[in-house]
């Protein structure tokens, strides 16, 4: 099994209008995400229960309506953000995928948790996302395009720390042929990373929040 | 979500700052930002930074049937996406007014001024042609929108390849770029754009202004022209009224930016051909981005200790004790003395003191109005019901003294009452 997560790099707070932001890459992979709110909402899509989310990937070319990105990561975000906290607001979340070598799914879910740790929203948990692709039955963690081409299976987790500190699976998109114990493999190869990329998150975030001594 | 304007005070500040020729990140009137131009791994892709404005445009081809107007010309078509994320007013999938704007601009400078030969873009009259697209994101917006796209779409279109094509009699091959080396479009020239702001009827310049300076002059001109010294386009935003004398003026200063900034771009290009064509693998966005474009190696250089955080539980402390020192401010207490200070029973008689003193002032209002029963006595009672509560709780004590507070304010209610008639008298006399 190759089990290797490429380098991952991450830019808090460079841009100028949006609440918070996060650049991160992971290899040449690299997304630029962006959150502002919570801030006033259309009266017709307010929601008085919660905050309403509004969540874009944007590929770099074509229209980009509709992405398949955007559902998981909604569906992740509801789960790792208590909405009920802000009634009648908005989130925007908009995540450019500025150059793609692969796992743009993983990526743009943890420039989406980036951004929204930057912007300091009050989290039940962080997420991360892990990608592999499974490549005549073997099972690649974090592909770059090239793998991509060639598999002949897709999963995107996305994953949240659990109570016990241990990641748990928030949501799932799985695309092929996969049998349950494939599936398991998959889970409990994305389950170090997972711990990886929050280490990665608690550094970024330490540096971001330290004071320089001197 | 909306934006809020730039305030009164803040516009005056802006202005006059203008005035006396100074701007806000220590430019001149007559000043530039710093350009970065980033081209990317994935042939095709540009990131452009003026100053804090940054956009990002990608360059795709397709083949497509022309229209029958023009059998033999290619197509070039232009997409802006002004997402949330340049600007928090913005929404996602809706072009405003300013991304229409840009949209039209964009054309006017990259299709009408023919600056890329759609001729070659053809390739079999009247069936095949390559059509070209050019997508600008607009990823931060800080003035100069239009100059930053310009910059990005043209670097971008010089660095695009599209794969080169065999024809057969009855059917055209598509090679990959491993089979055949793919094609550079035919560019004849590069129309770089300006913004010049405008202020007091265009009699100064503001060249190059940021979102809150172009919020507070009068409007801005924009001359895109080429290394060549001949004018693209020229778009003015408001209906003022120019001299000829004035935009000369505006040409020459963008006749001298279009060279330096020709020259920016082409370096950029060649310098990543030259690592292409040596096989090094691009790294593009992922390396030089936080390098280069971003606040400029903020995680290498630096070493950064986190500092240890003692007295959290102090914090929490004053917070529950908060209640009390509110408590002690109340209008009735003399001179607020601090809960912690104090020890306890110097507290509570202090506060039966100060109860005392309340009850003496209701004493007033009570025999205004009959009364059965003698107030001294009532009075007494009270107090000596409020004295063995003040054992038990200090709760209790808040109670009480909210409530001995109550009479006491009727009694400025009737103060104001009095008053009154003396204001009313104020105010026929000046009347008179």
């Amino acid at each position: 099994m190759a089990a290797r997560i490429r380098e991952m790099r991450c830019e808090l707070s460079f841009l100028k209008n949006a609440d918070g932001s996060a650049c991160f890459s992971q290899g040449s992979t690299c997304v630029w995400a962006s959150c502002s709110g919570p801030g006033d909402v259309h009266a017709s899509r307010a929601n008085e229960e919660a905050m309403t989310l509004d969540i874009s990937y944007r590929a770099n070319c074509g229209d980009n309506k509709f992405n398949v990105l955007n559902n998981i990561i909604q569906s992740t975000m509801s789960k790792a953000i208590n909405l009920e906290l802000f009634p009648h607001t908005a989130i925007t979340v908009t995540i450019h995928g500025i150059q793609d070598d692969g796992s743009m799914g993983a990526a743009a879910i943890n420039s989406a948790c980036f951004a929204l740790l930057d912007n300091g929203m009050p989290f039940e948990t962080v997420f991360c996302g892990i990608q592999i692709v499974r490549v005549k039955d073997e099972l690649i963690i974090d592909p770059t395009a090239k793998q991509e081409a060639a598999s002949t299976g897709k999963i995107l987790f996305a994953a949240c720390k659990g109570a016990d500190g241990y990641p748990e699976m928030c949501s799932m998109d799985a695309i092929g042929q996969w049998d349950y114990i494939q599936l398991e493999a998959a889970w409990s190869l994305a389950q170090p990373s997972a711990s990886a990329i929050f280490d990665f998150y608690r550094t970024v975030m330490k540096r971001k929040h330290s004071v320089d001594e001197r | 979500m909306r934006v809020q304007p730039v305030t009164i005070c803040e516009k005056a500040l802006i202005l006059e700052a203008l005035r006396s020729g100074k701007r806000f990140d220590f430019r001149g009137l007559e000043e530039f930002r710093e350009v970065k131009l980033v081209v990317g791994a994935e042939i095709g892709t540009a990131i452009c930074t003026i100053g804090n404005t940054k956009v990002l445009a990608a360059v795709s081809a397709q083949i497509a049937e022309p229209s029958s107007m023009r059998p033999h010309k290619g197509v070039i078509n232009i997409d802006v996406d002004l997402s949330p994320m340049a600007n928090y007013a913005n929404e996602h999938d809706r072009l405003g007014s300013r991304g229409m704007e840009l949209i039209r601009l964009l054309e006017l400078i990259i299709r009408d001024s023919r600056c890329i030969d759609v001729e070659s873009l053809c390739i079999r009259a009247g069936k095949e042609i390559w059509k070209v697209r050019v997508d600008v994101r607009i990823l931060d917006d800080d003035g100069s929108l239009l100059d930053c796209a310009c910059l990005a779409a043209i670097t971008a279109l010089q660095h695009f390849k599209r794969p080169n094509v065999t024809l057969e009699p009855h059917h055209t091959l598509i090679y990959s770029e491993y089979e055949k080396a793919p094609v550079p479009l035919n560019i004849y020239h590069m129309p770089i754009c300006t913004t010049i702001g405008l202020l007091d009827k265009g009699q100064m310049v503001v060249i190059d202004p940021t979102d809150k300076e172009a919020a507070c002059l009068d409007g801005s001109i924009v001359v895109a022209c080429n290394k060549r010294r001949e004018v693209c386009a020229l778009h003015q935003s408001t209906n003022l009224v120019l001299s000829t004398k004035q935009i000369e003026r505006c040409v020459k200063l963008a006749m001298s930016r279009a060279e330096a900034l020709t020259a920016v771009v082409s370096d950029v290009v060649k310098q990543d051909q030259r690592e292409r064509s040596a096989f090094k693998r691009p790294d593009g966005f992922a390396i030089t981005a936080p390098a280069l474009i971003l606040t400029a190696g903020t995680v290498a250089a630096r070493k950064i200790v986190a500092p240890v955080v003692k007295n959290e539980p102090d914090v929490e402390q004053r917070a529950m004790y908060q209640p009390s020192i509110v408590l002690n401010e109340n209008p009735l207490s003399v001179g607020s003395v601090k809960q912690e200070e104090v020890d306890n029973d110097a507290s509570i008689s202090e506060q039966v003191e100060m109860i005392q003193n309340s009850v003496g002032k209701v004493e007033v209002t009570e025999t205004q109005k009959s009364s059965t029963i003698s107030n001294r006595k009532r009075e007494e009672k009270e107090v000596d019901d409020l004295l063995s509560g003040l054992d038990d709780d200090e709760e209790e004590v808040q109670t009480m003294t909210l409530g001995a507070e109550e009479p006491v304010q009727d009694v400025t209610m009737q103060e104001e009452e009095e008053e009154q008639p003396n204001l009313l008298l104020a105010k026929k006399k000046k009347k008179k």
